[in-house]
């Protein structure tokens, strides 16, 4: 199995992941993670490179994971480097349909839906992307779609909501958080009345394994990488203050809602779950397990 | 039992009301003496897609037999409510002489009357005889049959497509509401509009309303549950309005997922959010629900037993299928409520189904000068307390018993 974007903050909840199953793992990339020195190395820069096909060639593997993706906080969503991604992306899946490979998995996101649904499902709900993130994402999904239908190989594509967790970007909402009710930094406002799909990170890092390995049992599509339960961000801002014995008030009293912040952003997951893929952890567990890895 | 959406097996207990007698089954002074069918009463809701539905059980054909005792007209507030409706539709939409407009359950033309009046064409849906028949008489054309997937799409074959569906009250009363959802999308026009009134189940478990259980009525709906059965049978929601009728309803305005035009309100995510947070995704919003009932049956016979043991006349008005759930549920008979009130000619000199309390025209009220009228219908109150004001000339009270037992001011 190889993995592409392992040194990243899904990809390293992946290969914690496919640790646990015991898995044949190579990654794909400039360099192996810290604490994953032990496995193989297939070293290149995925948006340097021309042709996969003799990497992929030497590497030998059937399954792709393929999480690389420009994800820089702040940046990645108006970046003209998603455009780049889109071309890497499709070179790499074209290489390894080309050298054999059988089944692959890539990230996609919620924001290549309508928003403006409040529930998304894989059936259903338009797809209309936001932003240059969401569109790049969106073209990538049918090129890909297109390319390995042609070349016989399985694709499974996660359309990925909020996956929270141990080793998320500090600027992101939960670890901003956590740092107003350490103390170390002053309250912010959220949009609290909100209700979002999210998933604890290691049940979403599961999924995308799942998706892969279930491929030789005609698992592929699109699938919604999330808890299906909503999570209020009310609950999520007193759940974190309990844990951190602070007083939520601070935040919820500069509580705000950004013009055209959707209320409701939530994936029905009944297609993962269909596949058998279980969550194990709830919110709150998820959260628990956020707070005591944040240093 | 399997789920009438998505077939996941139910298990989790929204309501049990035990047993009861189908509510439009008004009794005769002849079918007095014949025995009585009382059917089981229990709701339930799927853990899946969240559809809050009647238990089926064995005889339940033989509920539906009965002529339709209702007659929409008799309430003028609901009339005003629908001639409002037409009223918008004609606006929003641009309806005009080249529109169509289908309603199904169309009733007795309550409603079509005012499109007509619009000079739009349309047609009514209406399978039962006597209220179709009433349609006809003011004019309009009803096609007599059960609506679904196969009479949409005859219809839309036969150049009856629709620019705007009404279906008011109806959602909420079919067995099998896929079928009934795709008919819809067969009939709609590529650009059409379909509405849909409902009550709404949130309102519903915050206002203790168990007594809008009944046989009948098949699925209690959230619009969590709905924008899934929608979607699932082709139709998209993009508006949704709440409304105050029959103790809070939700209008939801759909269209065919294929080719609408409409955008998407803001409004649609409002209240799936507001459902969400009243806990509709969770099992306890709907296991807890079941103490209610109890609670009200032991508040209202507390009041009667008071009553009966001070001397109190009590009566009671609008003999509707919520009274008679409540009746039977709290085990209330003629020697604690010895008779009804109702407006509807067709009702009276009839008598409640299971608790067998005579059904009497208005006269009664002067005649026995009640100290308490007890309010069924509590949807209608404010119309029935107008409309019955001058009890307060012997110093009568008003009373209602959901969600909680009030003597009003
Ligand atoms: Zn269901």
């Amino acid at each position: 199995m190889l993995v592409t974007g392992a040194s990243g903050y899904l990809g390293r909840h992946v290969l914690q992941r496919l640790r646990l199953r015991g898995a044949e793992v190579a990654v794909l990339g400039r360099r192996l993670p810290e604490g994953f020195e032990d496995l193989e190395l297939v070293q290149a820069d995925l948006l340097a490179t021309q042709d996969f096909a003799p990497l992929l060639k030497e590497a030998g593997a059937s399954h792709l994971l393929h999480l690389a993706w420009y994800a820089e906080y702040g940046k990645y969503w108006a970046s003209p480097l998603n455009l780049r991604w889109v071309d890497a992306t499709l070179r790499l899946l074209q290489a390894f349909g080309e050298t054999g490979g059988k089944h692959a998995f890539a990230a996609g996101t919620c924001a290549e839906y309508d928003w403006s649904y409040g529930y998304l499902r894989e059936e259903n709900t338009p797809l209309l992307p936001q932003g240059l993130y969401g569109t790049a994402k969106d073209a990538a999904r049918r090129l890909a779609t297109a390319l390995c239908a042609a070349q016989g190989v399985s694709l499974a594509w996660g359309h990925v909501f909020y996956p929270f967790g141990p080793g998320e970007a500090p600027k992101r909402m939960l670890p901003s958080l956590i740092e107003v009710f350490r103390g170390r930094a002053p309250a912010f406002g959220v949009n609290t009345s909100a209700f979002r799909g999210m998933l604890p990170v290691p049940d979403a890092a599961e999924a995308f394994v799942h998706l892969l390995a279930e491929g030789s049992n005609g698992v592929s599509g699109r699938f919604n990488i999330c808890s299906g339960q909503p999570a209020s961000i009310e609950d999520v801002v007193r759940t974190l203050a309990r844990l951190c014995d602070a007083d939520p008030n601070p935040v919820l009293a500069l509580a705000s809602a950004r013009a055209g912040d959707p209320p409701m952003l939530v994936g029905d997951n009944t297609r993962l779950l269909a596949t058998g893929w279980r969550p194990t952890q709830t919110l709150a567990q998820g959260l628990a397990a956020q707070v005591a890895a944040q240093p | 039992m399997k789920c009438r959406h998505c077939n996941t097996e139910l298990t989790l207990p929204f309501l049990d009301l035990g047993s009861a007698p189908p509510s439009n089954a008004y009794l005769s002074a002849t079918t007095l003496n014949a025995p009585e069918a009382w059917y089981p009463l229990r709701v339930l809701a799927c853990s899946h897609c969240w559809l809050v539905q009647t238990e089926d059980h064995a005889g339940r054909e033989a509920l539906f037999t009965e002529d339709y005792a209702y007659f929409s007209s008799f309430s003028s507030s609901w009339l005003a409510h629908a001639k409002a409706y037409v009223g918008d539709m004609v606006q929003r939409f641009k309806l005009g002489a080249q529109s169509h407009v289908v309603e199904v359950a169309a009733n007795d033309g309550y409603l079509l009357q005012y499109v007509q009046q619009a000079g739009i064409p349309c047609l009514g849906v209406e399978p039962t005889a006597s209220t179709a028949a009433a349609a006809r008489e003011k004019g309009l054309a009803i096609d007599e049959r059960f609506f679904g997937v196969a009479l949409g799409r005859e219809l839309a074959a036969a150049g009856q497509s629709a620019d705007l569906t009404a279906a008011n009250n109806v959602l909420a009363h079919v067995p099998d509401i896929n079928d009934f959802v795709g008919g819809f999308t067969a009939l709609l026009k590529p650009q059409g509009v379909a509405t849909f009134e409902f009550p709404h189940l949130m309102r519903m478990v915050q206002s203790c309303q168990f007594d809008t259980a009944y046989h009948e009525h098949y699925s209690y709906l959230s619009l969590t549950a709905v924008q899934r059965i929608f979607e699932a049978n082709g139709l998209k929601v993009f508006d949704v309005q709440e409304l105050s009728t029959h103790g809070g309803s939700l209008r939801v305005f759909a269209q065919r997922a294929d080719t609408g035009g409409q955008a998407v309100t803001p409004a649609v995510q409002q209240v799936l959010a507001a459902e969400v947070a009243a806990g509709m995704l969770t099992t306890n919003f709907y296991s807890q629900f079941d103490l209610q009932p109890k609670r009200i049956a032991r508040e209202l016979l507390s009041f009667l037993i008071k009553m009966a043991e001070e001397d109190g006349r009590v009566a009671a008005y609008g003999a509707a299928a919520k009274g008679n759930t409540l009746c039977n549920f709290a085990g209330v008979r003629p020697h604690l409520l010895p008779y009804v009130v109702d407006r509807n000619p067709a009702k009276q000199g009839k008598f409640m189904p299971g608790s067998r309390i005579p059904i009497v025209d208005e006269a009664h009220l002067r005649a026995h000068r009640p100290s308490h009228v007890l309010i069924l219908p509590w949807n209608l109150k404010d119309e029935v307390m107008a409309q019955l004001d001058y009890i307060r000339e012997w110093g009568g009270r008003f009373v209602t018993a959901v969600p909680r037992l009030e003597i009003l001011p």
